[in-house]
């Protein structure tokens, strides 16, 4: 059962966040996200007696679960190697249960003393003006502590909430202690292929097919084969996942602070997510600030569930989007990048999932898997496929498998895709919920990005150069293949 | 002895300037011995040499003989004045004037220099914001004195009453535009399924006509430095600009409102061969505009703050004066194509001057018919920038008696897709609430004949209450 703090969200009016957005803060600050074992800030819990804001949904992070589990759960956050004090949360939640109880006895006391009130002054008599007196002195003094008490639970609730909105999402059992290669394809072939081979980057510039430009950090124009190639690759990963019955959604592009958090994202942490300085006003109301943006993502498609039930017999949900994806964790000095791995703006293809339990997700997610490896088997290049352990593991994540391509020129791995399993972790904060008859009971999410184009595109360009091995020719065909076959896959 | 001390730094000024044509000669000697172009501008180790530098704001070179020509001063004012009366003449004669008067004084001379500089910042100031000239054609006045160049179809008569893109898509489940606000933005918007593959197949489709045309397709950055698109001819620090910035932590970064701006900004500081000229790009992209509308029937998806959009940009060279204006009939040719393709009513129309943004030499619209609010909307334009964008990114090229000229820029949206849906959906319905994908689309949607509610749709409702 659900614990939810319903007194503190029950202030929220109908409508109100319609007018009211979301400004946690000062424009041009820096904010630590975590103090002292809890969020300084969120933006998915915001305390009743926060004037300026108001919570656009109401979390539900099923505490009394994490309290029944705390070992578990302390051993989840032992294995993430995380700084997260779950026996914490459990003493304040003790704290406020006793506070609970200490309130409900005053709150007694305080009607016994306002119903004996009531009965002397019916019984209207004059001598025992003193006692009611007394009587009623008695009453304000209860509810002046009773308020004390409230602002105490008040305070304490929000560290509590603070504290539980950090707690990770559980380990799903499939999650090895290590790095576990799951499947590979053609792995001796990296040992097979030339020493000197030039960067992608060498490549391109030599072609004129990847371009820098000072615009913006890391600012990169593709032309010719490479925008060529990355055309061709959306397309033909588009068609493989039509075929597998995901549909093309077309996601916005921006995403509010309370969106970010609930995926896992640290809004406050500039090197996270990129923050627009812009504010929008229309009909003189404004409807926009502190928007951030992130392209084809996770919150992009999680946006669109915030605050909705969706109907049981629409799951699962199987849908994929394709567009810019932007990275905030880049240098803001470097205005070159080193090669097409790190730049801030790459092409990504995202897959989503949904469904109404544990068992369907766990499918969706090997649905994921299988379908992926799939399109990247038949590319015949050297992949593994490669389950992670906790402590790689996002907040949000139960269990992830990277996809990964040998990069001829570096010579290792490099992640190419990720196919992560959620839970419910994301919907009992977004009130992401489908229905179950009668109730309503959370989603349970799985997310891919299937394919990173623009290293897909840099990986391919070094494969494309090696002509003179006989063993990676099907590859420089397939390569050529897709140069030349643009736009008539899309057909 | 203080005299000494400026004639030095005045020196020490002319070594610099110096050096940077050191530099810039040494890109035209390596063009000379036989060094392509794209070699020259990728060689981005050299470019790495002072990155803040580049960063710096672009030096313009404006077309002076013109504007300081008095005998021209009328024929620049009027032009302002047709062209929203932004930007001062005689301001800028006035400066010019003081800046050429210098000073005798010895006494004033060190100071002299020190306001000079000033002087000089605000006379480049006034000249950037001088609109560009205007061809002879284009009407005057406001948007109601357009003349009409073409019509192609005829408005389509419904036996039934029309309904708007967003009714067609909400009731077909491929639409998404209501409470987005809160978790996304103000007039966000989902399209599913089936309709955000007819979004594709546009792309695909405009494409296919861009590289048939000759086109190359280039992929383009959509952050970018302010400075790129003041380049452009875009303001991006007056009150309410149209274009968003990213925080101040991450640098001086915008998001490009059209990605005309980092196609021209391709060509900074370059030089060209009159052979590779017209250069022809095409680029699909994603546009964030900061622009809100209060007007009813531009409400839904028709003016939204982020939307993909397929963009035609042209270099060319100015040797008969004609280039950029042939090269402008054939973009609107193209577009004409494209929509004359899908089967819309529209027409195009020659803007008069106060529709014409700051760098526009000349501009055609293409308004197609929306037949449920019944008005003829914007879904495309093409202008001519002449020299006015490449004065100020400096593109040059070299013609066949070696010497330099400013080349002339010109773009041109292909398709605005949330514009093109809402044309072809409302163009396109059935009685039955369905839309007929026209034919030349169909090919790139599985042949697909009608966009029609899924058969399992995602149903779905808003909580209105937290609880």
């Amino acid at each position: 059962m659900a614990f939810i703090f319903q007194r503190s969200l029950g202030s929220f009016k109908v409508g109100r966040w319609q007018h009211v957005p979301l400004n946690l803060f000062p424009r041009n600050s820096r904010y630590s996200h975590t103090v002292d074992g809890h969020m300084k800030q969120s933006a998915l819990y915001i305390s009743p007696y926060d004037k300026k804001n108001s919570s656009v949904v109401n979390v539900d992070l099923n505490l009394k679960e994490i309290i029944e589990n705390a070992n578990n759960v302390a051993t989840n956050i032992k294995l993430r190697q995380m700084n997260v004090n779950v026996y914490k949360l459990c003493a304040d939640h003790k704290a406020y249960e006793e506070f609970e109880i200490a309130l409900k006895t005053i709150e007694d006391q305080r009607k016994s003393v306002t119903a004996k009130v009531s009965e002397l002054i019916a019984a209207k008599d004059n001598s025992k003006e003193t006692i009611i007196k007394e009587m009623i002195e008695k009453g304000k003094l209860l509810r002046s502590e009773m308020n004390d008490l409230k602002k105490k639970m008040s305070e304490l609730e929000e560290t509590i909430m603070k504290r539980a909105l950090i707690i990770p999402n559980l380990i799903h059992p499939s999650v090895p202690d290590n790095d576990k290669v799951l499947r590979s394809k053609n792995e001796d072939l990296c040992s097979q292929l030339e020493d000197n081979i030039k960067s992608h980057l060498n490549i391109g510039r030599r072609k004129g097919s990847i371009i820098y430009r000072p615009l913006s950090p890391t600012a990169f124009y593709l032309q010719g084969e490479a925008a060529a190639l990355e055309r061709s690759l959306t397309s033909l990963v588009s068609k493989h996942l039509r075929s597998k019955d995901y549909q093309l959604w077309h996601c916005p592009h921006f995403n509010k602070a309370f969106i970010l958090e609930a995926c896992g994202y640290d809004f406050a942490d500039h090197k996270q997510v990129l923050l627009i300085d812009q504010e929008v006003i229309e009909d003189d109301q404004k409807v926009d600030t502190n928007l951030y943006l992130t392209g084809t993502s996770l919150p992009s498609f999680v946006a669109f569930f915030a605050r909705t039930v969706v109907d049981q017999n629409s799951l699962p949900i199987k849908v994929y989007s394709v567009g810019e994806e932007y990275i905030s964790n880049v240098d803001n000095k470097s205005f070159c990048a080193d090669d097409l791995l790190s730049t801030r703006q790459i092409t990504s293809v995202r897959l989503f999932s949904a469904s109404a339990n544990k068992e369907a997700a766990y499918d969706l997610y090997e649905n994921h898997l299988s379908d992926l490896w799939e399109f990247y088997e038949s590319l015949d290049l050297p992949v593994k496929l490669i389950s992670r352990p906790p402590r790689k593991l996002r907040r949000e994540e139960s269990a992830r498998v990277d996809i990964k391509l040998w990069m001829p020129s570096s010579k290792d791995y490099r992640t190419i895709a990720t196919v992560s399993m959620l839970g419910d972790f994301v919907s009992r904060r977004l009130m992401n919920k489908y229905q179950a008859g009668q109730t309503n009971a959370y989603l349970h999410m799985t997310h891919s990005c299937a394919m990173n184009v623009t290293r897909l595109v840099a990986a391919l360009t070094e494969y494309g150069a090696l002509e003179k091995k006989v063993c990676v020719k099907g590859i420089t065909n397939f390569v050529r293949r897709l140069v030349y076959s643009i736009f008539i896959t899309n057909k | 002895m203080p005299l000494r001390l400026s004639r030095l730094m005045l020196f020490m000024k002319q070594l610099r300037q110096w050096n940077g044509l050191r530099k810039y000669y040494t890109i035209n000697s390596s063009f000379e011995k036989g060094h392509t172009h794209v070699k020259l501008v990728t060689d981005y180790e050299r470019l790495m040499e002072d990155e803040m530098k580049r960063l710096s704001p672009l030096q313009p070179d404006y077309d002076w003989d013109y504007l300081l020509n008095r005998d021209n001063r009328d024929q620049i004012y009027f032009n302002i004045q047709n062209r929203k009366g932004k930007g001062d003449i005689d301001l800028l004669l006035k400066l010019d004037k003081t800046l050429k008067s210098g000073t005798d004084d010895l006494d004033d001379f060190l100071h002299y220099d020190e306001e000079k500089e000033n002087i000089k910042e605000r006379l480049w100031a006034v000249a950037d914001s001088i609109p560009n000239k205007t061809h002879p054609s284009v009407p005057i006045g406001d948007e109601n004195k357009a003349v009409c160049l073409r019509t192609f179809g005829e408005k389509k008569k419904f036996g039934f009453q029309p309904k708007t893109v967003v009714e067609l898509g909400e009731r077909m489940n491929l639409l998404r535009t209501r409470n987005l606000t809160p978790s996304s933005c103000s007039r966000a918007y989902y399209f599913m399924g089936d309709l955000a593959l007819l979004e594709e197949a546009i792309v695909n489709y405009s494409l296919d006509i861009l590289l048939k045309h000759g086109f190359s397709y280039v992929t383009v950055p959509n952050l970018v430095h302010p400075n790129f698109i003041r380049g452009c001819g875009f303001q991006t620090d007056s009150e309410r600009t149209q274009i968003y910035k990213l925080n101040k932590t991450y640098g001086d970064i915008c998001l490009a409102g059209t990605s005309e701006i980092p196609l021209a900004s391709l060509f900074n500081n370059s030089m060209l061969h009159i052979e590779e000229l017209p250069r022809k790009l095409a680029t699909v992209s994603r546009c964030y505009r900061a622009e809100v509308s209060d007007v009813e029937r531009e409400r839904g998806i028709y003016r939204v703050h982020q939307f993909t959009k397929v963009e035609m940009f042209s270099l060319t060279a100015q040797e008969t004066g004609e280039e950029s204006s042939e090269m402008l009939e054939s973009l609107s040719n193209i577009q004409a194509e494209i929509f004359k393709g899908v089967g819309l009513h529209f027409k195009v129309l020659d803007m008069p001057t106060l529709e014409l943004g700051l760098p526009a030499y000349r501009k055609f619209d293409v308004e197609a018919w929306m037949p449920s609010k019944e008005f003829y909307g914007e879904v495309s334009s093409a202008s001519n920038c002449t020299d006015f964008q490449s004065r100020r990114l400096n593109i040059k090229y070299w013609n066949p008696n070696l010497e330099q000229k400013f080349v002339h820029s010109l773009n041109g949206t292909a398709c605005a897709l949330p514009r093109m849906i809402m044309a072809i959906m409302e163009n396109y319905q059935n009685e039955d609430g369905t839309v007929t994908i026209p034919q030349v689309l169909r090919q790139y949607m599985d042949n697909k004949k009608l966009l029609e509610r899924p058969k399992k749709p995602l149903r779905y409702r808003w909580q209105r209450t937290l609880h």
